[in-house]
């Protein structure tokens, strides 16, 4: 009897699986031309769909997606982690655009056969975020805005660039992006590149991001210059202060004895997106005061 | 019925059953005495099949016990233990159903004759008006009445009893020998019942077989064993032997050590 | 409670079977939005189709079958090792699990067989492990007693515990997060699962929980000791080794899909023994649907409580709703059958 009921409810589920399977097949649907509901699971993507006007189009974000201001009365789908997938097909878009990542892929999938094109981008590089630019601005007939953001975008990191280039000295600086456990970034990192493009020099020399970097090391490694990265939600005056305090015990690192601990925004300084080019003129102004005296 | 020939056996090392042998016919009723540590238990449980001996043999009904798998061995023998402590909920009933699983198959429930043997078997042994009762509920003498009935209702051809009325009260400890007499006398069951109790195994008990370190000190009647001799030197204790007023049975009375100066 | 007999046994299982078919099918309407049965008859619109049979019907599918098999070798473990504080997870089958779930994703392996994830495999072979390591270690003289079992377990625990902290310090945080539902045990991993998969899982539990209800009458001869349950006829060795590597592959297969679930293996054979009595020939059928039900309802608490009430739009884990489900209901029952006691003494 009980054998029996079983059978039929796994025929059921055969059925209605069945049923599922009628519908649009696998492999991602054609983008829509253009776009009127996205869906964005990425707070880069988010800001680059404000740049190109797109907002309004916007119809769901992730709880991470804090700029502008108007992207946190959207829907919530997610944060940086979980998605609510469920959430994703009652509100129906026509396009999802996510971060380039493994384990989401099996999402896609399930979403395609939902018939929701996905597409995904690769914003953890510039090149990645020039990328994005591009083809959202060509799915959305914007094309050419898109081309002239990315030029700007280009041109003021390069003059960045070209400023510090100029400086007479490099210090050293150590890139901290949480706290406490300390954790800092490593050579070859997009942060990394950034910190010479401000004419500076990355004083860890192990690759990629260290994990619960002892501060022992720190005085090793003598860098000049300390930089804490904090979640722009996060940046308070007591927050900085705390911060800059618990580096009072470590008096034999050159920064700590000359007071050159910087406390910035994580938000505009370790997302590759619209609003680097914000935080690091601001940190190249730290770094270098004396190249930005006459203004 | 019951037949070892030359049995040891040992935990680690030391035997603890040294060179055992002895027979038990059918229908007889015998108890196991001597001190602790000399092997009642451990003979128990080779005679059981829980334990092997290391070297004799052992035989059920003429057939070698190595020969005999547990179930069958199960429909022959039954035992009833010292102490139950049954861990869950169960009634009266389903415990004396129970002793039938030896006669059932793996996959089967109980026949009506099953629940009627189960029921004759609670009504041997006064425990019926409990039948419903959850096992945990009863008194201690009930509860040995309800694990005889459900050794009953294996409805073995021998009983083999570890120690049955060491937790009960004389009322219920002359309960229960009386009900194993009438079992045998009615019946013809087969009984061998270890026992700590010397004057109760010698009122019941036809015959004895005196344990001493692991070895058979002495066996034959309750006369024959219990003599004072044995006494002292098997338990280590001076006693003095007497005859039972009405049943001519031998009562041990040992002298304390403040009596003997 | 009069004694079993075939016929109330036939009675109990098929309304059992019936209310989880029932429960099955009305759970899937159930999720961040109610969509009502009615539109099943009436005809469903895209979105309601996609959401019930991509993402609900797994999740109602594999919680049945994981409550099922949580719920059987809890049973089955409460009687085999007399403890009725025993469920699946006493011996280290899940410890192992996750130790191998942890493993898979530290070291980046991608190892996907007959389609089931990479860490639903590595944690499947470390249940199995594990259960290995405890019955070699708990050896005396070539016999397993049951208390060196318990004691091996939870010791194995420990260590496996001490592992997966470790590895979980070591790893980056982007992929500790991407297995840290599964760590909490959580049914959002099913809907990874397609039919092929959950039909497997499903045929394993089922066959299982068969075998293990042929040893059933073996397991009430345990409650009378297992000295009287050998000399009535029962090959304790034999029963106890078969139903443990029975229940560690129903176990490992529950674990290494949704992660260690608990709660549910130790309260549902308590729930069912109050209701149908302390007998394995109707306990284990009675837990085997009494966990299904049971985590049913759970899980669809879980996922739907935060979103429907606008707390939060994730899902509260699953482990959350078991205790809030259960606890209460069982401490309510036990007051109502004070006569039943749970245990025997």
């Amino acid at each position: 009897m009980r054998y029996l009921s079983r059978v039929v409810q796994f025929c059921l589920c055969i059925g209605l699986a069945a049923l599922a399977c009628c519908g649009p097949a696998s492999g991602n649907p054609a983008l829509p031309a253009p776009p009127k509901k996205i869906v964005s699971l990425s707070p880069a993507v988010t800001e680059i769909l404000y740049e190109l006007g797109l907002g309004d189009r916007v119809i769901a974000d992730t709880a991470f997606c804090n700029y502008p201001a108007d992207a946190m009365n959207k829907e919530k789908v997610g944060d940086f982690f979980t998605v609510n997938e469920e959430k994703i097909i009652w509100l129906e878009p026509d396009l999802v655009i996510d971060t380039t990542s493994m384990a989401h892929k099996a999402m896609w999938r399930r979403l395609n056969r939902a018939g929701i094109p996905v597409v995904d981008f690769d914003v953890n590089t510039m090149e990645g975020v020039y990328g994005a630019y591009v083809e959202i601005g060509k799915a959305a007939g914007v094309e050419e805005k898109a081309r002239e953001l990315v030029d700007s975008l280009k041109g003021q990191l390069a003059a960045i660039r070209d400023r510090c280039a100029s400086a007479a000295t490099r210090p050293r600086v150590m890139f901290f992006v949480e706290y406490p456990n300390l954790t800092v970034v490593g050579k070859g990192t997009f942060i990394d590149r950034l910190i010479t493009d401000a004419g500076c020099e990355n004083a860890v020399t192990q690759a990629g991001w260290q994990q619960n970097f002892p501060k022992e090391l720190v005085a090793e490694m003598k860098p000049d210059i300390i930089i804490h990265a904090v979640d722009g939600s996060m940046l308070t005056a007591r927050y900085a202060k705390e911060i800059r305090d618990s580096w009072a015990d470590a008096a034999n690192v050159p920064a700590v004895a000359e007071g050159r601990i910087f406390i910035v925004n994580g938000d505009t300084t370790t997302r590759p997106g619209p609003r680097i080019v914000i935080g690091w003129s601001e940190i190249a102004r730290l770094v270098h005061p004396e190249l930005y005296e006459q203004e | 019925m019951i037949e070892t020939r030359d049995i040891y056996f040992s935990y680690d090392g030391a035997n603890v059953i040294d060179g055992v042998s002895f027979r038990v016919e059918d229908g007889e009723f015998v108890g196991v005495v001597g001190p602790n540590g000399s092997g009642k238990t451990t003979l128990l449980k080779l005679l059981t099949k829980v334990l092997r001996p290391d070297s004799g043999s052992i035989s059920i009904k003429g057939k070698e016990m190595a020969r005999i798998s547990s179930r069958e061995l199960a429909r022959m023998i039954a035992v009833v233990p010292q102490e139950s402590n049954v861990l869950f909920p169960f009634t009266v009933r389903e415990i004396v159903l129970m002793g039938r699983y030896p006669h059932m198959g793996a996959l089967s429930f109980e026949r009506r004759e099953d629940m009627e043997i189960a029921e004759e078997m609670m009504r041997t042994t006064d425990v019926a008006r409990f039948a419903e009762r959850l096992i945990s509920e009863v008194s201690g003498g009930e509860k040995q009445r309800v694990i005889i009935a459900r050794a009953l209702a294996q409805e073995p051809a021998a009983m083999l009893l570890d120690e049955p009325t060491a937790f009960l009260d004389i009322k219920h400890q002359i309960d229960v020998h009386e009900l194993l007499k009438s079992l045998n006398e009615k019946r013809g069951m087969t009984i061998l019942c270890i026992s700590h109790d010397l004057n109760l195994a010698a009122r019941y008990c036809k015959r004895l077989i005196l344990l001493d370190r692991g070895r058979i000190a002495a066996d034959g009647t309750p006369t024959e064993v219990l003599t004072p001799e044995n006494i002292s030197r098997v338990f280590g204790v001076n006693a003095v032997v007497q005859r039972h007023p009405s049943s001519g049975a031998p009562v041990v009375l040992p002298e304390t050590r403040s009596e003997l100066d | 409670m009069k004694a079993l007999n075939s016929r109330r046994w036939i009675i109990t299982v098929a309304v059992m079977a019936i209310a989880l078919a029932v429960l099955m099918f009305f759970a899937q309407f159930v999720g961040a939005k109610y969509v009502s049965p009615a539109n099943f008859f009436r005809g469903m619109t895209h979105a309601e189709t996609v959401v019930l049979v991509q993402y609900h019907l797994p999740r109602v599918l594999v919680a049945a079958l994981v409550g099922a098999a949580l719920a059987v070798c809890g049973a089955v473990f409460q009687g085999i090792l007399r403890n009725p504080l025993a469920d699946p997870f006493i011996l280290g089958i899940s410890g192992g699990g996750t130790v191998g779930a942890v493993f898979a994703v530290a070291a980046g392996a991608e190892v996907v067989v007959f389609g089931f994830s990479t860490v639903t495999v590595f944690a499947f072979i470390g249940s199995l492990g594990a259960l290995a390591l405890v019955v070699a270690f708990s050896k005396i003289r070539g016999t397993v007693a049951t208390h060196n079992l318990i004691l091996a377990g939870v010791v194995l625990n420990a260590i496996f515990s001490a592992a997966i902290l470790f590895m979980m310090s070591i790893m980056p945080f982007v992929e500790m997060r991407s297995i840290y539902q599964w760590l909490m045990g959580s049914l959002y991993n099913a809907i990874a699962l397609e039919p092929p998969q959950i039909g497997v899982a499903a045929v394993i539990v089922f066959v299982g929980a068969l075998l293990l209800l042929a040893m059933a009458k073996s397991m009430n001869l345990f409650a009378l000791g297992e000295e009287t349950a050998r000399q009535m006829g029962v090959r304790a060795e034999r029963t106890r080794l078969a139903c443990l590597i029975l229940t560690a592959i129903l176990t490992g297969v529950a674990v290494s899909i949704t992660g260690p679930i608990g709660f549910v293996g130790l309260i549902v054979p308590h729930i069912m023994r109050l209701l149908v009595g302390p007998d394995h020939r109707i306990l284990l059928p009675a837990s085997f649907f009494g966990g299904a039900i049971f985590l049913l309802v759970a899980d669809s608490v879980a996922r739907s409580v935060l979103p429907l009430t606008g707390l939060s739009l994730s899902e509260l884990p699953v482990g959350v709703a078991t205790a809030l489900c259960g606890g209460p209901f069982f401490l309510w029952l036990l007051r109502a059958r004070s006569r039943r006691a749970i245990f025997g003494k």
